[in-house]
């Protein structure tokens, strides 16, 4: 049973996610109830009138029991995903074409449950912040969504963290951009080379009156 | 399936592979080459990108309890991805000592044994130290912090040549002007008539007419039998391979060969107790600061990888060198989460906080860290079918060394007026370790060399107790931490060994 839930995992691409989740009954039948109910809660979440809340992440993320608008809707997906990037890392440009590539590449298992992401953000908004979505708030109340994630349930902290990470991953080693490098930090990027006056200071030959060694292996 | 037959069998073509790949061919034997990962093209498929999907078809890690290894996997293992600094390891590391008191490397085994060796691996490699008024500013940082205690800097050698100071030598030099062994040892060897094949995984080593007894005086190739059958696989078509040879050489490095020869036991008789055990870590503590505003800049994102210093002056009181180094944006924030001592005390990984560091970060971040004649060792320990995972039994002993070390590397930078960064390491998926984690490449040991079947798994010529025939020659036999970069020290140490196992062959 735990098989067969690890393997359904496994073909979403969340078997890191869902490495440590285990079904709550060990009776076969029981099981294959639960999954059939599961599989309706998905129909009946496509829309957003009920949200499931009752049912763990991970069965939600796996089996898609969120507003399916937020899998289908490739534009509110990206948009979301800028906002949480620009909230992130400030100053980074919601222009940028490549500001949110790593999260729907499909190289990384994070493209399978950003739809289950987003809609994540926008649900904590709406309950922190009286039903306004992620995308209408102040850069200090998207702050406190992601602040709230962070503390939530390991699963919800591990998604977010491993959200935040390749926001930074992608942004600051400009991974969608090697000529453009990441100006906000002054990351030059891909290069020729450099002259010595760059790569060097003038007066560094007088610091070496104190080496050990004439050739850099003193014993 | 496959069959092929050869004299001399590489498995692997990292530091370890290259010497005998060429010794070999010099005198004329029949020598087959496997490598697991790609074939590499230095000037074709080398990028200057750090992108983790390129990163990661080349360079691999083993994450386990207490520890990751990391390693590179593809034609000239580390070799393309190595910061190209050349340490002849200090005189210290060969007299180390386990807690019993008995010396870690073979009866007679010292640094100048191997100096011969060291001497023709960097002829090789076109090693030579970096002039003075090249090191690259991180470089001069480090001096201005380490001259203002009172603290001697050495320069370090490199293995360069024309280099541009791109800084992206861990990527691979796309120029060519960091040596690796594949336009080096490779490149000869084959003019030589070497065969290599990559994508080749080698699964298993069965003996075949192994008697257990070394033949006295030289070996006569012609009259040795196939003593070896390996079994192995092509990653790219999963076709099976058989391989017979008369001579077995494995260098697929401290992980790999260690794992080989796990996955060989069954077919073994009186094989060492020692594989896979007595990892060094080679002490490596990382520390991060912010310098004062009025400090001189440095650079984290122009010039060589490695800035060029090292200081010796806590290697006999402490067995410490210490150094710095320049990760680039992705290596920095996939290994920690920072936050800048006395600023509040919240952790500054994300957002507002985060961005103010990283704008700091080209300029006025430096990494001192340290490497250490530690004796604390890791170990593979099996994790499911033919899969393996490294402990790393953090004692008394290394908490203490870590402490003290990390408080020196603390205190240098304190009386110089920067800011010590706090580091949460953190794992692939952004979360924090919530003990002492250590990260290396550095790891030797898993096969050590040993005077006895009872101390490790080859003898000073490389060659497996009880095993004639089988040599070992990759990092996996240098029996200690040496507390500077491992690389040169193994490609002496196989220098050394292939010179051993050619004079005990005769080919005519």
């Amino acid at each position: 049973m735990e098989n067969q839930t690890k393997l359904l995992a496994n073909n979403l691409g969340l078997n890191n996610l869902l490495r440590r989740w285990k079904p709550q009954t060990n009776n076969p039948e029981k099981f294959s109830d639960m999954m059939k109910r599961l599989k309706q809660y998905n129909e009946i979440s496509k829309t957003e009138k009920y949200d499931l809340l009752s049912i763990p992440p991970a069965m939600r993320m796996v089996l898609k029991i969120f507003p399916h608008k937020y899998c289908k809707n490739d534009s509110l997906k990206e948009k979301i995903l800028k906002a949480f990037v620009t909230t992130v890392i400030p100053g980074s440009n919601e222009n940028d074409d490549n500001l949110v590539n790593m999260y729907l590449d499909s190289y990384y298992p994070f493209h399978t449950y950003c739809g289950y992401f987003v809609y994540d953000l926008n649900r904590r908004s709406k309950k922190l912040f009286n039903k306004k979505e992620f995308l209408s708030l102040s850069d200090e109340e998207k702050t406190k969504v992601i602040k709230n994630a962070l503390i939530g349930r390991e699963l919800t902290r591990r998604l977010y963290k491993g959200a935040i990470l390749m926001a930074q991953v992608s942004y600051f080693g400009a991974v969608y951009d090697e000529e453009k490098g990441c100006p906000l930090i002054d990351f030059p990027g891909r290069n020729n080379g450099y002259n010595q006056e760059e790569i060097t200071y003038s007066y560094s030959s007088k610091l070496f009156d104190k080496e050990l060694s004439l050739d850099g292996h003193p014993w | 399936m496959k069959t092929l037959n050869t004299e001399v069998l590489i498995i692997g073509s990292g530091f370890g592979a290259a010497p005998p790949a060429l010794h070999f061919c010099e005198r004329g034997y029949n020598v087959l080459l496997i490598e697991k990962g790609d074939n590499i093209t230095p000037e074709s498929d080398f990028k200057q990108t750090m992108d983790p999907k390129y990163l990661l078809k080349y360079i691999k890690c083993l994450k386990g309890e207490g520890i990751q290894f990391t390693f590179a996997e593809g034609l000239g293992g580390g070799s393309g991805f190595y910061e190209m600094v050349s340490f002849r390891a200090p005189s210290q590391a060969f007299n180390l000592r386990n807690d019993s008191g008995k010396r870690l490397w073979p009866t007679g085994f010292e640094r100048k044994s191997l100096d011969p060796y060291y001497q023709i691996a960097e002829e090789k490699l076109n090693v030579h130290q970096i002039e003075k008024d090249c090191i690259p500013k991180n470089g001069i940082v480090f001096c201005k912090l380490m001259r203002n205690l009172g603290y001697s800097v050495d320069r370090v050698n490199y293995s360069v040549k024309d280099c541009r100071g791109s800084s992206f030598c861990v990527a691979g030099c796309k120029f060519g002007a960091k040596q690796n062994l594949i336009t080096t040892y490779f490149r000869t060897a084959e003019q030589l008539g070497l065969n290599r094949i990559a994508n080749i995984q080698a699964k298993e080593i069965i003996p075949l007419n192994n008697n257990g007894h070394y033949s006295d005086g030289l070996r006569d190739i012609n009259k040795t039998p196939f003593n070896y059958q390996v079994n192995a696989c092509s990653n790219l078509s999963g076709e099976k391979i058989q391989i017979f040879t008369k001579i077995l050489i494995l260098a697929a490095g401290t992980v790999g060969t260690a794992i080989l020869l796990l996955n060989s036991r069954k077919y073994f008789n009186n094989i060492s107790d020692h594989i896979a055990k007595n990892i060094n870590v080679n002490g490596s503590i990382k520390t991060v600061g912010v310098l004062p505003d009025d400090f001189i800049d440095g650079d984290m994102f122009v010039g060589m990888s490695h800035p060029g210093v090292v200081s010796y002056e806590f290697l006999d009181s402490r067995g410490i060198t210490i150094s710095t180094s320049k990760p680039l944006p992705v290596d920095a924030v996939s290994t920690a989460h920072f936050s800048i001592e006395g600023e509040d005390g919240n952790s500054s990984w994300w957002g507002k906080k985060q961005v103010d560091f990283m704008k700091k970060y080209r300029r006025k971040a430096l990494v001192l860290y340290a490497l250490g004649l530690s004796t604390s060792t890791a170990e593979l320990r099996k994790n499911g079918h033919n899969s393996y995972k490294p402990y790393f039994n953090i004692d008394e002993k290394f908490r203490q060394y870590n402490d003290s070390t990390t408080q020196l590397l603390h205190s240098i930078f304190r009386r110089n007026g920067a800011k010590v960064v706090n580091l949460d390491f953190i794992d692939g998926e952004g979360n924090e370790y919530h003990d002492i984690h250590i990260f290396t490449a550095h790891m030797t040991g898993s096969c050590r060399m040993a005077d006895d079947i009872s101390q490790g798994v080859v003898d000073v010529s490389g060659e497996m107790f009880n095993q004639p025939g089988l040599f070992i020659t990759d990092g996996s036999t240098i029996p200690s931490s040496l507390a500077v970069n491992p690389y040169l020290t193994i490609l002496a140490n196989a220098e050394k060994i292939s010179d051993a196992i050619t004079g005990m062959y005769n080919r005519n």
